[in-house]
């Protein structure tokens, strides 16, 4: 199998900028606190990760709230910059955005559709020419000329959804969207993931729940405080998760966080 | 990055995004565009009636005299504006699609500009109803040399002021004052001879003078004034500022908004 996304020793620091969001009051009285700062300020929230994802695998990425999942997604999508180390992406990545990310409630969810397209790495001419597609994906018949403010909010995710897999990604990464919904929608949301799976797109899937990772992915790994703690079948990972959430760590280094 | 490799996709970009801006600003009004006229219509029947009939200012066909600068000030006012709050109201998008960030600026100001532009029609009907000379073949000129001018000047000041502003958030306030301050410094109620003489160098050294300047020596007596050259300087000088900024900083954004 082909690997698809690499991740070599990857590292995000992020500096606090507190004392920027002080304002320009605090920077005039007390200057010497931005040397401060720099010193003091950072935090390390991914530390020397390194995992493949192989072409048409699903790959889980677990751990608690604030353990770098999102900030994990955010430099896979290229969003963000690795302080050090390096991610090689081979392929369309498509991020599935949440629930009201790039739709504007004003407009119609055929203007939507346009501007979702182009915003997530397509020409104009490609998503008009899926439109009938994701129209018609999306079920939402002719609510598609009504403003979106007028939709629930599963149906926003039906829409978000139909527009996330017509870009035609390589990489779909989602991120908990699937907790969204009546338990109706998010069994349609497993059997979409199911067809893509089948049709060989690699999925890179964050979530805390234990379940979703065990019956989608066919590998997962477990991060917790910037690090790699556990990398293997779901099953596997799930069980070390459960077994060490009930009973914390008490070799837990302490090179994460330097404050 | 890795999914906007080239240039035809930002357009792309900028496109929707000033067509979602341009369908927003009026969506559910009656009047939709026309709002765009009322605030400087307003604004100089209050000054004829303050400037002309109370304080006695000499100043011939003094309405069109101010709408020939207010509507291109209004423009630069309303881009720079917003841009405290461009990219911290997007920061959403900012944070999850690696798209082009200066898209976000080009949509706002293309967008004010897009409604300057429809003034220039309006304008042109009213030096007719006023009887005053008509367009001239010099606006074939100087409109689009002012036009891409004022564009990139705009343009420059709007990507650092956002950018920074995701780093300081005071500018939100800051640039409100300061454009309260420039709309009196710059001519655009008075013109600009009537600047004494040892205060010329501050419409040298307001990047917004030249410019004003420039439109009204065009709209209202068909002149291509040399302080067009001023003007152009002023706007590649800020580009020479804005890109190596925002270059810099482009990455971090996702960051700080």
């Amino acid at each position: 199998m082909r690997q698809v996304l690499v991740l070599e020793k990857v590292t995000k620091e992020f500096r606090t900028y507190h004392h920027y969001h002080a304002g320009l009051k605090a920077l005039v009285l007390d200057p010497g606190q931005i040397v401060r700062h720099r010193e003091r300020g950072r935090f390390l929230a991914i530390n020397e990760v390194s995992f493949a994802v192989y072409g048409g695998e699903t790959f889980g990425i677990l751990g608690r709230n604030g353990a770098g999942k999102s900030t994990l997604l955010g430099l896979i999508a290229g969003v963000l910059r690795p302080t050090a180390g390096k991610i090689s992406v081979h392929g369309r990545i498509s991020p599935l955005l949440e629930l009201g990310v790039g739709f504007t409630q004003e407009l119609t969810g055929v203007e939507n559709i346009l501007i979702n397209g182009v915003l997530l790495g397509l020409r104009r001419k490609e998503i008009e020419a899926k439109l009938d597609d994701i129209i018609s994906f999306s079920g939402l018949g002719s609510f598609i000329d009504q403003p979106l403010k007028t939709y629930s909010s599963g149906m926003q995710i039906r829409l978000g959804f139909a527009i996330a897999i017509h870009v035609q990604p390589d990489i779909l990464l989602v991120d908990e969207v699937l907790a969204v919904g009546d338990a109706e929608f998010q069994e349609k949301c497993f059997a979409r993931i199911t067809d893509l799976q089948r049709a060989g797109v690699t999925i890179v899937l964050v979530s805390h729940n234990l379940n979703t990772v065990e019956t989608l992915c066919d590998r997962a790994v477990w991060i917790d405080k910037g690090r790699i703690v556990a990398l293997g079948s779901p099953q596997e990972v799930v069980a070390r998760y459960q077994s060490e959430i009930a009973h914390p760590l008490a070799t837990q280094e302490s090179a994460s966080v330097s404050v | 990055m890795m999914i906007y490799p080239n240039f035809y996709q930002t357009w792309d970009v900028i496109s929707v995004l000033l067509s979602k801006e341009i369908k927003m600003r009026y969506r559910g009004t009656v009047l939709g565009i026309l709002w765009s006229l009322a605030n400087p219509l307003a604004f100089t029947a209050v000054l004829y009636i303050a400037f002309r009939r109370v304080l006695q200012v000499n100043i011939e066909n003094y309405p069109l005299f101010i709408l020939s600068a207010l509507f291109p000030w209004q423009w630069l006012s309303n881009s720079v504006g917003s841009a405290p709050m461009l990219f911290i109201s997007n920061g959403a998008l900012i944070k999850r699609l690696p798209f082009n960030k200066a898209a976000l600026a080009v949509a706002l100001v293309l967008n004010d500009m897009i409604h300057f532009c429809i003034t220039i029609p309006l304008f042109a009907v009213f030096l007719f109803i006023s009887g005053d000379r008509g367009p001239s073949l010099n606006w074939l000129v100087g409109i689009p040399i002012l036009l891409v001018t004022q564009t990139s000047l705009t343009l420059a000041i709007v990507i650092v002021i956002a950018t920074l502003n995701a780093l300081l958030r005071d500018l939100d306030q800051l640039v409100r004052v300061l454009l309260l301050l420039l709309f009196y410094v710059t001519p655009v109620l008075y013109s600009a001879s009537m600047v004494p003489k040892n205060l010329e160098w501050l419409l040298l050294a307001n990047p917004f003078s030249p410019l004003m300047i420039s439109w009204r020596a065009l709209m209202m007596d068909n002149d291509l004034s040399p302080y067009i050259v001023v003007a152009v300087g002023h706007a590649c000088l800020s580009l020479l500022i804005a890109i190596p900024v925002f270059r810099r900083t482009e990455w971090k954004l996702a960051e700080l908004v």
